[in-house]
């Protein structure tokens, strides 16, 4: 929410965008992510964007919708689906038997199937041995992030395991059987007809580094991934499933694994649970491409649409399991490996060809937006429009008499005035720093007046102009207590023009150097408490029945040993 | 304060205005009016493409907002709305121009004119005119720099050499007639006379027991039942203290019963003086002079008038000035008489149609709303729209496990999601209360539901369910957690 740099997370992975690795407050992730990247790339191009809650009654839940436009055409979003997509579209995508019907009548491959609501057990055993081929695979028609899921099912007596497991056990009555397709599954994002971005969703994993043991490597792990907006909020939980699956690996959570070796945690993919998403963009077959083209085409009007498949490894044929619209992009923007996928611009380009990026230094407060938007007080929020510029920044520390003479004011209208965004900070040292980004025009025109009529009664002895290396949030904002000298001063600092990749290099050093700082103390914290562990462990251990049987044993080996000295 | 006759209106409590004073709280009253009628609202950071208004030398947040029906919409800036031109703003703020328009077309106004500072015409002008009579800056304002009740010749020329010593920055001014009576402030919309205030300087009455210490200390204690007068107390400072002495009091004095006590010279109400309510003690020839004046301006459907009643005639009076841009909440909060609701004439005259609507008795948080555009982080905010069919209302005791383990910010959730309105707040160590209101009386079966399921962490024993009335008490929209 602040305007200060410190919320929003600088993120040094070299393979992510780099006009996103700033721009991401740390209190968006999920849903909020994918709305958020997009609503920014618009406004970020000069475009007219516009949050609106819209209650599903439905779904129980307040969505947050939005329109983006250039003043001719205005398109509706929902997530991250635009009005190109219409509705109808989305309720083929939606239903599983009616998208095999669009999928089918154009040719393309996906993994045969029936849904079953009321027959019993033995007719769908009867039927599946009828009109499917073992292995098959028996899921919930209304599951969730995998629950209930059975794979790999070989023969009849297995589907009637299943079938009683999924249906009697666990209550779902209603259940999909289909071919059970071996092979990796991707999500493929297509535009328009063309393939962005593939994505491989990895199971919650660690890889050993030769020194921790398990139970610390996924405690670092969920650390680093509370620094990434794709995973921020969904950690490895040490629950049963990973349990199971480190004994498989005959290892305990104390064990350490070797440098290098990857250990699966779970056998489900999601990345709710704990999963990575790996950007697969590159290694995805032509044709596989090609199949996910045909699918999202087969479907009128579903410009938009991410389509799962599996690529069956006995055939290398990629076979559709899914349509979805509404598609989370944060995978795809922040892979755990691989490159970035920037669909926020592509969206862009597809309904706003011809608008480009004005700027990459300033971002908004989307949270704030949010939290308006469901406090049931507020209908709309309509942000304000960036001129078609290039943008600059400056930053300004001036001295003299400022206090208690209307000069943060002054700058404060005069700021607003000419449309510029920043900040004005009273500092402790009496200094004042002013920080602006707006058109060129502006920006000096603000200097001018700055320098040449401030008010009467402010007195400035000295101007020091400045180059702001950080982000800044959009409007203008009056600090009246110098919070950047409690926060990281190299952030807040404005900076004398100087080599700018010198400055980068410090600060990536000091970023580094404070998060190996971070590391050192949790591993001293960890050690501490291991320690007190093991004390505590002694203590039982000595108060215990065995050790005090065996003292007068030890005190006579004690003698012995002495005695042959 | 014995006998003090005093109406608020009941949709505008303590609650619905808190904290929001001065101009903002103009726009707020006619904002609020509109919407509760129904009409959509949008708050602006700053002029629009479509709605260019004067803006008076003030800022805009807070204070610029449409309101908009199905098929129009309109503007406003404070009290002022669009019907109301730029160039009839430009002449209101021109008092000289108004008060020479106005002489023309037969609307009564002081005698004055303009004279150079040096000008020794204006001594005969004064005697032509009879004494007693006031100077003031052209152009001036604040009351800064007027010297009133001259009167003589040698009073004025003390006056002269006094202003020219304080107020070397004004070269011209304005000597006007004096005129003996009462000022009155007459809010006009379309041809009608809405309020009448009479505002008068900071004052006491005495009761013959009790010291002039005690008697403010009163006076500032029954001025925080009313909302717009509570944070404007009257401060015992030079200027009080220099009056007691001239009366030959001290703060320590007995005032005699009934003797009321002027406290200062200036009626300004943000110093302790009163708005007294007067539609019905100024005549109707008097009224009629404020809506002739409104006349003679071109576009100028709705202001407030200053007027003078003359003290020997109350069928006589002059017009001092016109204010396109006039403050209203007095009108809405007088220290005695009845609430005059100009907002309510505003928007009936601006939207007719929405003349006797039932009104929404809920309120919105104007704060919060105001916030992003006060930073200029957005561009524009619109109102959730107002609920204006019947409420239901249910009052829940929840006892259990529901405090520190999210079940009140649970509740909050599931109630905004069900567009439920209302509270939830703790009582006791075990226990939470929950006030819901909704249009919607089925939705609360499944609200009930939630409270009983809770969240993760809470663990609920005991719900006890109350169905109340909703009083006619205004409501803020939302759920809120409220804490003590």
């Amino acid at each position: 929410m602040k305007k200060i740099v410190k919320d929003v997370i600088f993120l040094n992975n070299d393979e992510w965008l780099d006009h996103l690795k700033d721009s991401i407050p740390a209190t968006i992730s999920g849903d909020k992510l994918s709305i958020y990247a997009i609503a920014l790339e618009a406004w970020r191009r000069g475009l007219k964007v516009s949050f609106y809650e819209f209650k599903s009654k439905f779904r129980k839940k307040i969505i947050i919708n939005y329109t983006i436009s250039d003043g001719t055409r205005e398109v509706k979003f929902t997530y991250s689906t635009g009005s190109d997509v219409t509705g109808r579209a989305k309720g083929i995508s939606s239903s599983k038997t009616r998208t095999k019907k669009y999928l089918e009548s154009e040719g393309v491959p996906f993994p045969k199937g029936q849904k079953f609501t009321s027959k019993s057990n033995d007719e769908i055993i009867e039927y599946a041995e009828n009109h499917l081929d073992f292995p098959i695979v028996v899921k919930p028609a209304s599951g969730k992030m995998g629950r209930g899921v059975v794979a790999n099912i070989r023969n009849k007596e297995e589907l009637k395991n299943a079938l009683e497991y999924v249906r009697e056990r666990l209550g779902f009555n209603e259940v999909i059987l289909e071919e059970f397709i071996p092979g990796e599954e991707y999500r493929i994002y297509v535009l328009n007809g063309e393939v962005l971005a593939g994505l491989n969703r990895m199971p919650a994993n660690v890889v050993g580094d030769g020194v921790n043991s398990l139970r610390k490597l996924i405690k670092i792990k969920n650390a680093e991934r509370e620094q990434i907006p794709s995973v921020r909020g969904r950690s490895i939980k040490i629950d049963s499933e990973v349990k199971r699956n480190i004994k498989d690996y005959d290892y305990t959570l104390d064990s350490v694994p070797q440098k290098g070796e990857k250990i699966l945690l779970r056998k489900n993919s999601n990345l709710s649970t704990g999963g990575d998403p790996v950007d697969a963009t590159e290694i995805l077959d032509g044709k596989v491409k090609e199949v996910a083209v045909k699918a999202a085409k087969s479907v009128p009007d579903l410009v938009e649409c991410g389509v799962d498949l599996i690529v069956d490894e006995r055939d290398g044929i990629g076979k559709v399991i899914e349509l979805n619209t509404s598609v989370g992009l944060g995978g795809h923007l922040f892979p755990l490996e691989g490159k970035s996928r920037d669909i926020p611009s592509a969206l862009m380009d597809y309904y706003f060809p011809g608008t480009e990026r004005i700027t990459t230094d300033l971002y908004f407060d989307f949270t704030k937006v949010t939290e308006m938007l469901k406090s049931g007080n507020v209908h709309e929020i309509i942000l304000p429009v960036l001129p078609q510029e290039k943008i600059i920044k400056k930053s300004f520390i001036t001295k003299g008499k400022l206090e208690k003479v209307g000069f943060v004011n002054f700058v404060r209208k005069k700021a607003r005035y000419f449309n510029l965004n920043g900040f004005v900070e009273m500092r402790s040292d009496k200094s004042v720093l002013i920080v602006v980004a707006g058109t060129e025009r502006s920006v000096n025109n603000f200097q001018e007046i700055l320098t040449k009529y401030p008010p009467k009664r402010v007195r400035i002895d000295n101007i020091t102009e400045g180059k702001w290396q950080g982000i800044l949030e959009a409007g203008f904002e009056v600090i009246r207590t110098a919070k950047s000298e409690k926060a990281e001063p190299e952030q807040r600092v404005a900076i004398p023009v100087v080599d700018d990749g010198h400055l980068q290099k410090l600060k990536k050093t000091n970023t580094n150097l404070k998060k190996t700082n971070v590391d050192l103390n949790k591993t001293n914290k960890d050690l501490e408490k291991e320690i007190a562990r093991l004390k505590k462990e002694n203590e039982n251990f000595q108060r215990s029945k065995s050790w005090q049987v065996t003292r007068p044993l030890r005190l006579l080996s004690k003698k012995m040993v002495k005695r042959k000295n | 304060m014995a006998g003090r006759n005093v109406e608020l209106k009941d949709n505008l409590t303590e609650e619905v205005v808190e904290g929001i004073k001065g101009f903002k709280l103009c726009a707020y009253s006619v904002a609020l009016e509109g919407w509760r009628r129904g009409l959509k609202l949008t708050w602006y950071k700053d002029e629009t493409d479509l709605c260019k208004m004067h803006r008076a030398g003030g800022s805009t947040q807070g204070k610029f907002f449409s309101l908009s029906s199905e098929d129009k919409s309109h503007y406003f800036l404070r009290s002022r709305g669009d019907g109301v031109t730029n160039k009839a703003v430009n002449l209101c703020g021109n008092k000289e121009s108004t008060l020479k328009l106005l002489k023309k077309q037969g609307v009564p106004t002081p005698e004055g004119n303009i004279f150079d500072i040096d000008d020794d015409q204006m001594f005969k002008y004064a005697e032509s005119i009879g004494f007693p009579v006031i100077i003031k800056p052209l152009n001036g304002s604040m009351g800064r720099g007027v010297y009133t009740n001259i009167n003589s010749i040698e009073a004025l020329k003390d006056a002269l050499d006094d202003f020219k010593d304080k107020y070397k920055r004004y070269k011209s001014i304005i000597l006007e007639k004096h005129h003996h009576g009462q000022e009155y402030r007459v809010y006009v919309v379309g041809e009608k006379v809405v309020a009448v205030t009479n505002r008068i300087p900071a004052n006491i009455t005495g009761d013959g027991v009790q010291s002039v210490r005690k008697l403010i200390e009163e006076k500032n204690e029954a001025r925080k039942d009313n909302p717009y007068l509570a944070p404007k107390p009257i401060k015992i400072d030079y200027e009080v203290k220099l009056a007691l002495k001239n009366n030959g009091l001290d703060m320590d004095s007995i005032l005699p019963e009934g003797q009321v006590l002027y406290l200062r010279e200036k009626s300004n109400l943000s110093s302790g003086g009163d708005p007294i309510e007067a539609n019905d003690k100024i005549s109707e020839e008097v009224k009629q002079i404020a809506i002739d004046a409104l006349k003679v301006v071109p576009s100028l459907p709705h202001a407030g008038v200053d007027i003078i009643v003359d003290s020997e005639d109350n069928r006589k009076g002059v017009v001092l000035e016109i204010n396109a841009t006039a403050e209203i909440s007095f009108h809405l909060f007088p220290w005695e008489g009845k609430a005059r609701d100009v907002p309510g004439a505003i928007i009936d005259y601006y939207f007719p149609e929405s003349v006797g609507k039932r009104k929404s008795l809920a309120y919105f948080d104007y704060h919060s709303i105001i916030e992003p555009l006060k930073t200029w982080a957005s561009e524009e905010v619109v109102v959730a729209p107002a609920p204006r069919k019947e409420m239901h209302r249910k009052c829940l005791t929840v006892n259990g496990k529901v405090q520190k383990v999210g079940y009140m910010n649970y509740i909050r959730r599931q109630a905004l999601k069900r567009n439920i309105h209302g509270t939830i707040r703790k009582d006791g160590p075990k226990q939470v209360k929950i006030d819901a209101m909704s249009t919607d009386e089925k939705i609360f079966d499944e609200f009930i539901d939630v409270c009983y399921k809770g969240s993760k962490k809470s663990r609920v024993d005991h719900v006890k369910i109350e169905d109340k009335k909703m009083a006619y008490t205004p409501y803020k929209m939302g759920f809120v957690v409220e804490t003590e």
